[in-house]
């Protein structure tokens, strides 16, 4: 491992180099937000240390890197002085706090209790911070969002990788694992899976892994010059639907706003290449998707690897002795299920309050079921994906066709707000 | 295939080429219009069109710029906050803070008016509301007092001065500067009553306008237009009148709706696609409706085009300024002041009111050029004085 953090600066610098023009190219293209770009820079300044710094030290220092990335993002500077050490100061305080609460939780998951007690604690630890997080006590309101955001996932997924683990985790490998530098700015974030991220890091030549990560974050950056195209140039009003023309108009653009999420999440695990953790893409051309498990595969992977392995897998290896093809339903529903709920919890920390809409239920609903009745239909069929006949090049491009068609008028459904008000937008002729 | 194509790090690199080639013809000015609109489209964070007018956005936009709630939860079109990213959440305290505005009952033409007697703190500013609903310390008579020239205006929330102090709103800087500049040469005393309340567009302020300025005897009378004044709010509101069964008051609207087929029955959905074809005579129709009570009444009246946008002057501004000027209005665009300004212009990075600095610098720019404007000049000079001024 130790082999693959060998410096070569010629190398570096040509990394360095790349970098660079990635920083300027979202300075110069006003790219995501104005803290996006000081984001970037910190990140670069990160990579720079660790890059060089001793080996025994790199984990600690990615910590530290991450921290102080959130220390400078999390405070708002100001034109006022004293107005900003303020500022400063309060993020120092809610990382303190932040700090607090990991070495808390990572204390009651390393308690040699039964797993269910250490469980059942954490839930209430949890419980009490929604409660805080519900009026924004404690912690001034902007920095709740950011402080949640480290831990609603990825705490389920470690408290699940400890229950089958074989010695105990180390509490150097779960704060890096929470203190990930990206997620101070990006607070939807991939679920990025523990046993893999621990597994991944200097898996491979640090070069190879940092021009992976280059490579990863100008797919990134080129995904959210397209979302800027896409949500500039191609939506119209609901009101001006009003043929069939029109009505495609409307609903084929709302899809393509995900490039926005998508290019995030590339940059994201783009950056955390940067420091030696070699993980898998976030996303792979989901746009090609040809049938609906296909578009699960490859749309926001890392949820999809998060629910197969804490919900699916539970589900269906309990159930498939009695009934194979129950296990299957069943688990899949379970999956949908969790999804609804489980953005809502993330709606709830990110923002402060519950919500189900009528669409987010109609809108997973539906996904379930198509995701469903395809799983059902290729295990009917009794071959694994890779022995199935593949179609033919234009019978691929009409099911790609039909597949994108039917995301797109889901996802426009689910953008409107309004199923019922969606609805009357599509009825045109009425 | 060539390998440039299927090897990712070189399909990297390409794009990085290319990436950073736009990024240079950021700096580039001698570039081929279509290439530099492509580039201005890509750097532009603000909001597009449709979201100006305060359209619903997905989940993922929702969460990213937390501001689904307002969205679908009925906000105001105006409630610009969010479409520019922040990690800024607005106080909490506001959301404490009850708004100096109440519900009006069905039957009026107007949404909402403000309390008249308010005396309270909203968006962390203190407001307080005379007897007639004005924001203001000053309890106007109706009558206009002797040696004064009074100026009334009606606008929106921007024009109330939300989320700033009473003295750095821009109707209050004005009246202030008119004491002290123009009063020492005209010998009056400048009296400007701001009607404005939140929420208020175009057909509210001609309500406004020939129902509640005139028993205040008015010299000049002044009415904003922003470019949401063309937008959802627009004809969303009128379908809203519409299904509440409210008193349309104006016969033009009447006709508007009888023309559209709109009916108390439709859905938002479907009241919105029938009168969206009518927004652009909905307001032709406002302006000539003012200008036709500008002759009947004999009160001059001003069409301020407020620009609330600082990445550049919205094209419906254009639209609402020229067609101002058709139906025979004086109309003052103020495009100036927000030029060049960035989150300093607004009051908080998720709430897009003016700041107290956008209220001055608007101040500076209307009143130099309503002194700079011949028709302003002549109202200011002219007639008035000489009715006013006590006899010798």
């Amino acid at each position: 491992m130790e082999n693959n953090a060998r410096i070569d600066f010629a190398r570096f610098g040509w990394l360095a180099v790349q970098y660079g023009a990635i920083v300027f190219v979202a300075r110069a293209l006003n790219l995501d937000s104005p803290l996006f770009v000081r984001a970037l820079s910190l990140c670069g300044v990160g990579f720079l240390i660790h890059y060089f710094a001793p080996f025994d030290l790199k984990k600690s220092l990615f910590v530290l890197v991450g921290l102080a990335v959130g220390w400078v993002l999390i405070a708002q500077p100001d034109p006022n002085m004293a107005v900003g050490v303020v500022h400063y100061v309060g993020s120092a305080v809610s990382l303190g706090a932040a700090i607090f609460l990991a070495l808390l939780l990572f204390g009651c998951l390393r308690w040699q209790g039964p797993y269910r007690a250490r469980v059942v604690t954490i839930i209430l630890i949890a419980a009490g911070i929604a409660w805080l997080r519900s009026d924004n006590s404690v912690l001034p309101a902007a920095h709740w969002p950011v402080l949640c955001s480290l831990f609603m996932f990825r705490m389920i997924v470690y408290a699940y990788d400890v229950s089958s683990a074989r010695q105990p985790e180390t509490l150097m490998d779960f704060l890096t694992y929470i203190f990930l530098p990206p997620n101070f700015y990006f607070m939807l974030f991939p679920v990025v899976d523990y046993t893999t991220f621990k597994k991944s890091w200097y898996a491979d030549d640090i070069h190879k892994t940092a021009q992976r990560g280059i490579t990863l974050i100008t797919r990134g950056i080129l995904q959210l010059c397209a979302y800027r195209l896409v949500y500039h140039l191609l939506p119209i009003e609901a009101a001006d639907v009003r043929d069939f023309g029109s009505l495609l108009h409307f609903i084929l653009p709302a899809y393509l706003m995900y490039t926005r999420i998508s290019g995030q999440f590339h940059v994201a695990v783009g950056l955390l290449h940067l420091f030696g953790y070699r993980l898998p893409d976030a996303n792979r051309n989901y746009l090609l998707a040809d049938s609906f498990t296909d578009f699960w595969r490859r749309i926001n992977i890392y949820w999809k690897d998060f629910m197969v392995k804490v919900f699916y897998y539970p589900v269906y290896f309990r159930l498939r002795k009695k009934n194979e093809r129950m296990a299957l339903i069943v688990a899949t529903a379970v999956v949908f299920i969790s999804t609804v709920l489980l953005h809502s919890y993330q709606w709830f920390w990110l923002q402060g309050t519950f919500q189900v809409t009528q669409s987010d239920l109609v809108f997973w609903g539906l996904l379930g079921v198509l995701v469903g009745v395809t799983v059902l239909r290729e295990t009917a069929s009794g071959k694994s994906p890779a022995a199935r006949r593949q179609p033919s090049l234009p019978m691929r491009a009409v099911r790609i066709l039909g597949v994108y068609l039917t995301i797109s008028v889901l996802w426009s459904m689910w953008s409107h707000g309004s199923v019922t008000g969606w609805f009357d937008t599509v009825q045109y002729w009425k | 295939m060539p390998k440039l194509l299927t090897d990712e790090t070189l399909r990297g690199w390409m794009s990085l080429a290319v990436m950073t080639a736009a990024g240079a013809g950021a700096y580039v000015r001698a570039l081929p219009e279509g290439v530099k609109s492509i580039i201005q489209t890509v750097r532009n964070d603000g909001p597009n069109d449709i979201d100006l007018d305060n359209r619903t956005r997905n989940y993922y936009e929702g969460l990213l710029d937390m501001d689904r709630e307002s969205n679908e939860r009925g906000g105001l079109a105006m409630q610009l906050a969010g479409f520019f990213q922040s990690r800024q959440q607005l106080p909490s305290e506001w959301a404490e803070q009850k708004e100096p505005i109440a519900p009006e009952p069905i039957e009026s033409f107007l949404f909402r008016e403000n309390i008249p007697g308010y005396d309270g703190t909203y968006k962390g500013c203190h407001f307080h509301m005379n007897q007639w609903g004005q924001r203001s310390n000053v309890e106007y008579t109706k009558e206009k007092p002797p040696g004064v020239f009074r100026i009334t205006v009606c606008g929106g929330s921007n024009t109330m001065g939300y989320g700033v102090p009473l003295k750095d709103s821009f109707p209050y800087q004005i009246e202030q500067r008119l004491n002290r500049e123009l009063s020492p040469k005209t010998g009056l005393r400048y009296e400007v009553i701001n009607f404005s309340a939140n929420g208020y567009h175009l057909p509210d302020k001609l309500y406004m306008a020939t129902q509640r300025f005139a028993a205040f005897q008015p010299d000049l009378a002044i009415v904003d237009v922003l470019g949401f004044d063309l937008g959802l709010i627009n004809y969303d509101y009128l379908g809203r009148r519409v299904r509440e069964g409210r008193n349309l008051h104006f016969d033009f609207l009447k006709e508007i709706v009888r023309q559209a087929g709109a009916k108390q029955s439709d859905k938002r959905e479907v009241s919105l696609k029938k009168l969206k074809p009518y927004r652009k005579s909905l307001v032709e129709d406002c302006f000539r409706e003012l200008h036709r009570y500008e002759q009947q009444s004999g009160i001059p009246f001003l069409v301020l085009a407020l620009r609330d946008d600082t990445r550049g002057i919205p094209s419906k501004l254009r639209w609402l300024v020229q067609d101002a000027e058709k139906e025979g209005l004086a109309v003052l665009p103020i495009y100036d002041s927000l030029e060049g300004g960035g989150m300093d212009m607004y009051v908080h990075p998720r709430d897009y009111h003016y700041s107290a600095k956008a209220h001055h610098l608007i101040a500076d720019e209307i009143y130099s050029k309503m002194m700079a404007n011949p028709r302003m000049a002549a109202i200011f000079n002219g007639p008035t004085r000489a009715q006013e001024e006590p006899p010798k």
